[in-house]
């Protein structure tokens, strides 16, 4: 019915499918005329209005379309604009924070992963070609074993953080997050995802026991793995020291439960049923100036909604094990990561 | 007159893991080295190559490989292909239905031109920085597939149910499958009358991949 629309916010092109060959616009403010096109010569009507800060033309070339038609459409055009726009600033606004966060995150972890390098291998800068520079290297680690042991650790560790921040932004922005589902061996994904953390709850004096199971679960392995190691980063950062963290595996109903036990900061009874939605971070977290950006959680959550699993907070389920330390208190909490079993046939499934 | 019930059999190929690892070929086409390649190389898989690009989509490589990981980008020009390793893929699975081939991207897999055809014939999407986990996972649940007896008799039973409705018990499909063997004839025309299917193609590839080896 409307054949072209122009648009104008404050003078910005909002939307246009005038052609090129038709602006700037003729004379038509503030009313609707009948005139003849000087590009094809046909008849049309249009006119161009200022609504607030809108400049809104509309034409049409349709002989049935009257002047009280096009006002309808004007009319709705000037209610819908503002909400468009509103929303369309919101989105922008969301993904303008999701990528700062992303952004954030890749220039933490670059940064460590560059400045490890650059500490535990440095290169002098008057090394003089590749030969020169990998007697250096050989020879900082051989003089430092243990030290370039622990920092290539770390740097895998960083590395793999790296990769869940794309990971993480991938899922998270697309309307449509791409999961591939087939049956996985649980056991190998939680000791694969594990692995990054394991010097770092060693060094906090953490025992370290994972459960033997041999179940397969149905799940899209990325965007487990994305949870599995979001829940072993918390971990190694509210774990207390001297404590034990345990992986065990359980049967429940259709699901195959996955259960991280450990010693850790004392989670809020009024904190429960938010911790993995609401996105902040916990009291003591806050005051012991470990909290991050309180994500981690309700973004993990969204991910196993995605598996069609569920995720369970179960605080201080052996209280006689509470601890404290430098006043913080510590309690022995449960994470449930509950997720399909494995179906029989994938080829049929 | 031909008496499927009369031929003699030939015991199916029992093959464990190692041994898949020897036969499977798997190839990348990417214009770009990954160490991906070598990681694969040093868990066993014996047949891992990379072509910077496909001159033509019977050269040995492709026509002789299980298995093809195909970046997206940068690949397909020598074939003057639209879309570049999209239009490869869909050119690839024209030409080989049961060879699978997996899309490739240094992009977000899932929102990468995702109504693409080339993404939509691909039998899987892989992020380039995927963990080595979901590479050597996708890498042995196809070789499985292929050369594997189970995964093979599944297949023949989930490709029978699909076509017909219904299928033999597993026992019996090998039981066919042994014949089949004895005779060293892997055509549809063969396949067909064992197995009592009019369009035994798709059946005859997944036996003749299995049983050839």
């Amino acid at each position: 019915m409307v054949d072209y629309i122009h648009i104008t916010l404050k003078g910005d092109l909002i939307h246009s499918n005038l052609p090129e060959i038709q602006k700037p616009l003729t004379d038509c403010t503030n009313k609707f005329n009948r005139v003849q096109c000087e590009v094809n010569n046909e008849w049309k009507r249009h006119g161009k209005f200022q609504i607030g800060e809108y400049e809104i033309y509309l034409s049409s070339y349709s002989p049935n379309v009257t002047n009280k038609i096009l006002k309808h459409y004007l009319d709705a055009l000037s209610l819908l604009l503002p909400v468009i726009s509103k929303s369309k600033v919101n989105l922008e606004e969301k993904v303008n924070k999701n990528f700062r966060r992303l952004k954030h995150n890749i220039v933490t972890h670059s940064t460590n992963i560059r400045q490890e390098l650059e500490k535990s291998f440095p290169i002098p800068q008057y090394s003089k070609g590749a030969k020169n520079q990998l007697e250096e290297i050989r020879n900082t680690v051989s003089n430092n074993i243990d030290e370039s042991s622990k920092s290539i650790l770390k740097l895998i560790k960083s590395s793999n953080l790296l990769r869940f921040e794309f990971d993480i932004y991938d899922l998270l922005n697309s309307p449509n997050p791409y999961l591939e589902f087939d049956n996985h061996e649980i056991h190998k994904i939680v000791l694969f995802n594990l692995s990054p953390y394991w010097f770092d709850l060693i060094q906090k004096n953490i025992s370290i026991n994972v459960d033997s199971c041999y179940e397969k679960v149905f799940v899209d392995p990325k965007s487990i793995s994305l949870v599995l190691s979001l829940l072993f980063e918390n971990a190694t950062k509210y774990c207390g020291g001297n404590s034990e963290f345990c992986v065990k595996f359980a049967e429940s109903g259709d699901y195959l439960m996955v259960s991280l036990e450990m010693t850790s900061l004392k989670i809020n009874k009024e904190n429960i049923n938010t911790i993995l939605t609401e996105g902040e971070s916990g009291e003591y977290a806050k005051k012991l100036g470990l909290a991050g950006d309180g994500l981690g959680l309700s973004i993990a959550n969204k991910l196993v909604n995605y598996n069609k699993g569920i995720l369970e907070v179960e605080a201080d389920v052996q209280p006689a094990l509470r601890t404290s330390h430098m006043g913080i208190p510590y309690e022995r909490n449960r994470f449930n990561l509950k997720l399909k079993k494995a179906h029989n046939n994938v080829y049929s499934a | 007159m031909f008496n499927i019930f009369k031929s003699k059999s030939k015991p199916l190929p029992e093959r464990d893991l190692d041994e898949i690892k020897n036969i499977c070929k798997i190839v990348f086409i990417d214009d770009r080295a990954f160490p991906i390649i070598d990681i694969l190389k040093k868990s066993n898989w014996k047949n891992v190559t990379r072509l910077n690009d496909v001159s033509s989509l019977s050269q040995t490589e492709v026509a002789e490989g299980h298995i093809l990981f195909v970046d997206i980008q940068g690949v397909g020009k020598k074939l003057k292909l639209k879309d570049e390793g999209l239009g490869l893929i869909v050119a690839l699975k024209q030409k080989y239905p049961n060879k699978r081939v997996i899309a490739y991207s240094g992009e977000d897999e899932g929102q990468v031109q995702a109504f693409h055809e080339g993404i939509n014939v691909a039998d899987s999407r892989l992020s380039k920085n995927a963990a080595t986990y979901q590479f050597e996972f996708l890498v042995e649940k196809y070789a499985k597939e292929a050369f594997s007896m189970n995964e093979c008799l599944e297949r023949i039973k989930a490709q029978l149910i699909k076509e017909l409705g219904n299928s033999p018990e597993t026992n019996e499909i090998a039981n066919r499958l042994s014949k089949i063997n004895a005779k060293r004839d892997f055509s549809a025309a063969t396949v067909s009358k064992y197995f009592n299917i009019q369009n035994a193609g798709n059946l005859a590839s997944i036996i003749q991949l299995f049983l050839k080896g």
